[in-house]
């Protein structure tokens, strides 16, 4: 009995002592980590929306699941555009992507946020040369294999299909969102 | 009674450590890392440098603190002193490299049962001091760092034509395969025949 | 159903042994014979499921409500490995046979980081206490599908002919490559 206690108290101390030095260390990198969050955040969202200064997440509205972000880009205090964040179902799993429109309704740009795509086919998605087609369209996407898209075309990528397919339906759902609620 | 002199063991602590008993490759211990973030030479070089510092630092602590902990309650105590310092890496990965977090992901936190870790703690670390002990776990870490960085450069270089994020070849075909989950296993188990005949012919 | 598909992504799609490489030490070890491959496959799903509503009940109400929400992989761990001895004692009194059976692997499961790793990804991802508790069951059945179907083909090739330096782990290695392949056809499968 005795022999539990002792090795109980052991225990009991090594933890406490750990927990303290770890605590410090938390402590620590709480402003840093909090840091890193703030420039992921204003790096994807200037990606998308490169006009506005500063990005105030919207409070008024309500996220799901497959709207998981409505932020407002601003210069000074004039709103300036939205980035919506939708996600939708990908080839192996789910796509989120960011939509940044201006207040007319035009897409500036789109990135992807998360995505378990394949290398080397569907994860092409996430590069300029794709995300790049989505700047400047409007209203309502479609998808096309012909090699010299119009404006509101966005070409297919190659037996990457259901991830392209993906993409689109995505950004169509923000700019559905765009029209119902922000303009 | 004579004790040979700690720094002569050097030499041989790290012949041990990174090519007679390589932990990955020779001890067949911290498969799970090696096989899920090699899937570049970048990404399987940060995951050894951060085994190596968790196997040194708790190399050092428990060779401090061993004579101290009763026998019966010794591995859980060795557990909260490897999983402290594992937190603690988390910690700065997440604040100051958040790329080498992002692509570790949760084999960060999973170093703690690493074999590797707590394999040197039992058998190395508890009978030794701490100099010594520093070198074993910078030993047993450098193997298992130049382990994965091989697999990682392997399947980067057959899955992407790339290494070190480096293009080698556009036009050479790519074996997408390699980076996914079916090129690890194949990859490992090459490179464990491979070494399986080096040693078998100095055997 | 969500629960169902948490449990589906969990067997199949994101099969902890195949595709998140999680309990591959145990998985090389102990799969030479469908018998060993089947207590183990059971220890680790029995403690897989125990352990991630545990972790989720100490991380929630302990943890996160006296703010040492950092101190997670410790008490996980810690809590891991006692409940793996205090099981293996219990059995080892109560039913001899059940700790035959499967008794012996428990202490495999401190060190298998399929354990750790299901109630790390249940923290990371936010579950709840039942789609915790049934991500940690489903990811165990998984564990167990792909563990003896493996012991299943090792035991089919322990007589083959195989090129001496492959002989064990390299060939037991390309089988589970194989193995791999067949699950990247769930790959996408979404319920």
């Amino acid at each position: 009995m005795k022999e539990i206690i002792k090795s109980g108290t052991v225990l009991l101390t090594v933890t406490v002592i750990a927990g303290l030095c770890l605590g410090f260390v938390h402590e620590l990198t709480l402003e840093p980590i909090e840091h890193q969050l703030q420039i992921a955040l204003y790096e994807s969202m200037g990606a998308v929306l490169p006009q506005a200064e500063t990005y105030i997440e919207a409070e008024d509205f309500i996220l799901t699941d497959t709207f998981f972000n409505l932020t407002r880009g601003k210069v000074n205090d004039d709103v300036v555009g939205y980035v919506v964040g939708v996600s939708s179902s990908g080839y192996s799993g789910i796509i989120d992507v960011l939509v940044g429109i201006d207040t007319d309704g035009v897409i500036q740009g789109i990135s992807l946020l998360r995505h378990t795509e394949t290398p080397g086919l569907g994860a092409k998605a996430a590069l300029p040369e794709f995300t790049g087609q989505f700047a400047g369209g409007y209203g309502a996407l479609r998808t096309t294999r012909s090699a010299s898209p119009s404006q509101n075309e966005i070409m297919v990528i190659t037996a990457s299909t259901i991830t392209t397919d993906a993409i689109v339906l995505a950004v169509n759902d923000a700019l559905s969102f765009f029209e119902a609620y922000l303009r | 009674m004579s004790k040979i002199s700690g720094i002569s063991r050097i030499p041989r602590i790290f012949k041990n450590g990174i090519v007679e008993n390589n932990p990955l490759f020779v001890q067949a211990l911290g498969m799970c890392p090696a096989l899920a973030v090699t899937t570049s030479a970048t990404n399987g070089l940060g995951m050894g440098v951060a085994t190596t510092s968790v196997l040194v630092c708790s190399n050092i602590a428990i060779s401090l603190v061993a004579r101290f902990l009763p026998a019966n309650v010794r591995i859980p105590c060795y557990i909260v002193i490897i999983a402290t310092f594992v937190t603690m890496l988390e910690f700065m990965l997440e604040a100051y490299m958040p790329a080498l977090n992002q692509a570790l992901g949760i084999f960060i936190p999973l170093i703690v049962v690493n074999c590797i870790v707590m394999g040197r703690a039992e058998a190395f670390a508890n009978k030794n001091g701490a100099f010594l002990s520093a070198f074993d776990g910078l030993a047993m870490g450098l193997g298992f760092t130049a382990a994965l960085t091989v697999m990682g450069a392997v399947r980067e270089i057959l899955g992407t034509m790339s290494i070190f994020g480096i293009t080698i070849s556009e036009t050479f075909p790519q074996t997408i395969a390699m980076i996914l989950p079916p090129g690890a296993f194949i990859t490992l188990a090459f490179l464990m025949a491979l070494i399986n005949y080096v040693r078998g012919r100095t055997a | 159903m969500e629960l169902f598909a948490i449990a589906f992504s969990a067997i199949f799609v994101n099969n902890f042994l195949l595709a998140r490489f999680l309990g591959i030490c145990p998985f090389l070890g102990v799969s030479k014979k469908i018998e060993t491959a089947l207590g183990m496959g059971i220890a680790v799903a029995f403690v897989m499921t125990v352990a991630s509503a545990i972790t989720y009940i100490v991380n929630i109400y302990i943890l996160e409500t006296l703010g040492l929400g950092f101190m997670y992989n410790i008490m996980f761990i810690l809590i891991i490995s006692s409940f793996v001895q205090a099981i293996e004692l219990l059995l080892k009194k109560v039913s001899p046979v059940l700790y035959e059976a499967m008794g012996v692997y428990l202490p495999l499961m401190a060190t298998n980081c399929a354990i750790l790793g299901v109630t790390v990804l249940n923290r990371d991802v936010g579950y709840n206490f039942m789609q915790s508790t049934i991500h940690g069951f489903a990811g165990g059945l998984g564990y167990l599908l792909a563990i003896v179907v493996f012991a299943g083909i090792r035991e089919r090739i322990e007589h083959n002919n195989v090129l001496p330096h492959f002989k064990g782990f390299p060939i037991a290695l390309l089988a589970a490559s194989m193995m791999a392949i067949a699950f990247m056809g769930f790959s996408g499968w979404m319920i």
